[in-house]
Formats: C-alpha cells, structure tokens, sequence
C-alpha cells in the first residue's frame, strides 16, 4: 500500500499604496522652560500568507509503505510505515503557518471514493479507513482518512490571526481486514492523499 | 547778546545725564523638524514580502521625497533637526526624545514599536546615534548644551522578528525636544 | 540769573582747545533709558548655520529723539561723534555688539562697536541744540552677552577751530 502526500503553499499579497504626506517643523522661544514636539508615522504591510507542508520539503513526495507480514495479514496487528521524513520513516514532519486567521487543513484522495486498489479490480479495495493517522501535538491534529476525502481538522491558533504549528504524524495500517494478495495504493491507485489547508 | 542768554538758560536747566540702553534677558529658543518642512506629517512605509514574513530579515522603510532634504540625506532617510539657543548668561540642556508608547496597530492586532530600529547617517560626525524604539515614552536619543543645532538622517528598518497578522498596521512616534 | 551768568563766564573760560574731544550732554534727548529685548536673527531651514549665524541677536529702537547741547560751541567749527565705550557691562567681548543707525536730518548714518566711534557731523555749530531722529539697529552676538547688559553712546565734539 503506498500513501502519497502532497506540499502545499500559498501565499496572498495585500499591496496598498502609501499616501505621500510631507513632515512636521516647530519652534518655540520664550524665557522659561521650552518644549516643542513633531510626530512620524509608520506603516507596515504584512500580506496575507499560508504555508503547509507534510513530510519531506523541496517539492519532494514522500510515499509511506507498509508491508505486511504473511503470518499477519488480517490479524489487527498494527504495521508501521516506512519512507516518511519523520520517525525512522513511520511518520512525517508536518508544520503550519499562517497569518490570515483560522486555518482548515483537508484530506482528499485520487482513489474517486473506492480505496486503494492494485488497478486489478477482481482484487477488491483496502479502505483509507485501515490507515490511522496520530499527531505528537494536539494542536496540530491531522484529518482522519477516508475514500471519499473531506474530513477536516483545524490547528489551534497561535495568537491573533497567526497559527504557527508542527507536529509529527504517525501512520499505521489497522489490518483487520483480510485483502487480496498484492501491492495496493501508489500514486497510480488510488494512493496518492492530499492535504489541503485553507483560510477565511 | 541773545545767544549768550540762551546758552546760559540751557546751562543753568539742565543735568549732564546720559541716555542708557538696558537690554533685557535674550530669549531662549528651541526648534525641532522631522521630515519635509510644510507642516504635515511623514510617513515610513515597510512591504514586507510574504515569502518574508516574521523570518527575523530587517525590511528597509521607503519615505517618499527624500525624506525631506533633498541633495543632503539620502533617499529613504528622514531628516531630524533640533536646534537650541540660549546666551551662556542663560546656559541650558536640550534633550531630544521620543515617545513610541502605542504600537502599530491593523485593528485586531498590533506591532510594538520595539520593532523598529533607525540606522544614523549623513552629516557626520553622528549627532543622534542609531538605536531601536524602547516602545515607552521619553526615551532620550542625544542631549547637549546650547547653542547647538544637532542634525541627522535616519534610515528605518522593521525588524520582522514575528509572524503577524496580515493587515496594514499604522502607528504614529513623537519626537519631543525639551529646553528646562 | 547773576549766578547763571558767572557760571556762563567759567564755562566760556573752559571751552576745550581745538582737537579734544569732549563728551556732549544728551540730557534734553526726550527719552533718558530704553530697554530692549533681543530675539534671534536665523531661522533654520537646513541646519546649516555658522556658529556666528546661530548666535546672533538683534533689536531695534526707533525714531529715538537725540538732543545734544551744543550750545558752548555756537559759532565754532567741530565734529561730532558717536562713540561706544571699550567696557560695557554685561558683554565679554567687543566682538559681541555692533550699533547700527540711520537718521534723518543733518547727522551721519554709520555703525560702530565698543571701543570706537564714529562721525556723525562736521561743520559749523549753528544751534544751541542739535537734534536728530535716530534708528538704532543693535546686532549681538548671544555667546559674547550676559544678563544686564546695558551701556551709554556717547556723544562727544571735537574743535576744530
């Protein structure tokens, strides 16, 4: 079975033209104790940005595999992954920042609602539901999989409008199902699995 | 005859006093400009790029019509002059301050003015130090004896060591000179 | 008026010789003290002001009635001067006030500063009093003055025959 994710970054740029005004001159004289004053404005514009990534940076794929012992198939015992960025390849580095309010992070799959398959359709379809996904960081919850995609999670803001999150996912294949024998998921598949984070 | 007469008479009136001029205490004086003269208020703009945003690199300020002294600061710079005048009979201090108390504000969210440095440049030697806003008031930037006048270009930058909220945030200094 | 003529024979006795000068009475000028308060001459526009600019003071008295007595030199040929005196209280150095004036009927415009005079008529002395209207411009400089500065012109004839 193999898993596919995908880096998503977006950016949004709010350019405003500043004003041109012109700057301020006093004076004052007399006998006594003087003071006078003069005032300077400041602007900054920070544009709206949003920055997802799941597993490996650099555009680079990863693909999580799980291999199941023959003597195992089928018998609830939990496979761990491999070929993900993050825990000796089990899971995957996952971080979130964004400045524009609360982000909405969705999962969605290339399987059109039937699974992973092996592209055999005799061989039947593992459910996206056999692969649970947990986070080291409460905040940063990952969106359960499922075949026909859509569920949400929501990374709890940092302050304000900003939510700057990591945390490390961990995948593991459930295996309390007894598939065909062969390679199920991959890109090809059904296998590939997009997340998608968004703001208001 | 009659010459004699009346210089005799004015002799005989009048005392030989002489006309005194008293000049009284010399005013003292203080001026302070920022910026372009006319009488409005500059404005220092920082864009920060997205890709940028809170990754701790300094963003430049731009201020349109060369910060108010053309041919003298350099582009993107504010000119600041403090000018003190007192007789030595009357010797003062004159301080240079500034108040940054409220931060810039989009709003919802605000940037203190902590994130905001100045680099001193033009007419050397230094008059006003470079230096970052403290965010309080009455932060002191240069203090010196009259009479003087003390001038400056200033280049500011936005030290863009946070992730904000997106917006535009706005946000006023005073810059005050005292002469007690 | 018997003591005022023995007064008027000594004076005619002590009528200086020709080329001393000798101080003029200004006591029938209508106004004996003037007080002034100086204010600063430069505006700044760019900062950039000579020290001698940054300091600089300056006041004005106008249309200040000077009467002289002249009446002892009534018939003589002189000159007569404004002089400013070399000490002046209040002022450190010479370098820090210049008297400048401009007047209206027979005698001289001119400046001068402590320690020097200048001419303001020659000719014959005509009158018993010699008047004119002065404008006095004074122009100081702030980091030679000291509180109570004040000071007398003096007005002072030379014979000259």
């Amino acid at each position: 079975m193999k898993l596919k994710k995908l880096l998503l970054a977006a950016g949004i740029a709010a350019a405003l033209a500043p004003a041109m005004v012109q700057a301020e001159q006093t004076f004052t004289t007399g006998a006594g104790p003087l003071s006078t004053a003069a005032r300077l404005d400041f602007r900054i514009i920070i544009p709206g940005f949003l920055r997802l990534r799941v597993g490996t940076t650099g555009g680079t794929i990863d693909q999580i595999t799980f291999t199941v012992p023959a003597a195992n198939v089928g018998d609830s015992t939990p496979i761990a992954g491999t070929g993900g960025d993050a825990s000796g390849g089990t899971a995957a580095n996952v971080s979130v920042v964004s400045n524009r309010g609360q982000v909405t992070i969705t999962e969605t799959n290339n399987s059109g609602g039937l699974g992973l398959g092996t592209g055999v359709v005799l061989d039947g379809f593992i459910a996206y539901t056999q692969i649970s996904t947990s986070t080291s960081d409460g905040n940063l919850l990952a969106p359960a999989l499922s075949n026909a995609g859509g569920n949400t999670s929501l990374p709890v803001i940092t302050a304000g409008q900003v939510t700057n999150r990591s945390a490390v996912w961990t995948y593991s294949y459930l295996n309390t199902t007894i598939p065909s024998a062969g390679t199920f998921g991959g890109s090809a598949n059904g296998g590939r699995v997009t997340y998608t984070a968004t703001t208001p | 005859m009659r010459w004699l007469a009346t210089a005799a008479l004015l002799f005989c009136v009048a005392d030989a006093t002489a006309i005194t001029i008293v000049v009284g205490n010399t005013p003292t004086r203080v001026s302070l400009r920022v910026g372009s003269p006319g009488g409005q208020i500059d404005l220092v703009t920082f864009t920060v790029p997205a890709a940028n945003v809170g990754d701790g690199v300094p963003v430049a300020g731009t201020v349109p019509g060369q910060g108010g002294l053309a041919g003298f600061c350099p582009a993107n710079t504010v000119y600041v002059e403090i000018e003190g005048r007192a007789s030595p009979a009357n010797s003062r201090t004159v301080t240079l301050s500034v108040d940054s108390t409220q931060p810039l504000s989009n709003g919802i969210d605000t940037i203190p003015f902590t994130q905001i440095d100045w680099i001193s440049t033009g007419f050397p030697p230094v008059s006003i130090p470079s230096g970052t806003f403290s965010g309080g008031a009455g932060q002191v930037l240069v203090s010196f004896q009259n009479s003087r006048v003390a001038l400056q270009c200033l280049r500011f930058r936005y030290l863009n060591q946070s992730v904000v909220g997106a917006g535009t945030y706005n946000g006023r200094v005073v810059y005050g000179v005292t002469m007690p | 008026m018997r003591a005022c003529a023995r007064l008027l024979a000594l004076l005619l006795a002590f009528v200086p010789p020709a080329g001393a000068a000798t101080r003029l009475d200004d006591s029938l000028s209508p106004r004996q003290r003037v007080e002034i308060v100086p204010r600063w001459v430069s505006e700044s526009t760019s900062g950039r002001l000579s020290n001698e600019q940054l300091n600089a003071l300056v006041a004005e008295v106008r249309q200040f009635e000077v009467r002289l007595n002249t009446a002892k030199y009534v018939g003589r040929e002189a000159e007569i001067y404004l002089r400013l005196p070399v000490a002046i209280i209040g002022l450190h150095s010479p370098a820090g006030l210049r008297l400048e004036w401009r007047t209206r009927g027979r005698f001289a415009s001119g400046s001068v500063r402590p320690g020097e005079r200048m001419l303001l008529f020659r000719g014959a002395i005509s009158q018993p009093v010699m008047e004119d209207t002065f404008d006095f411009v004074l122009h100081f400089d702030g980091r030679y003055i000291q509180r109570g500065l004040q000071f007398d012109p003096i007005y002072e004839i030379e014979i000259l025959r």
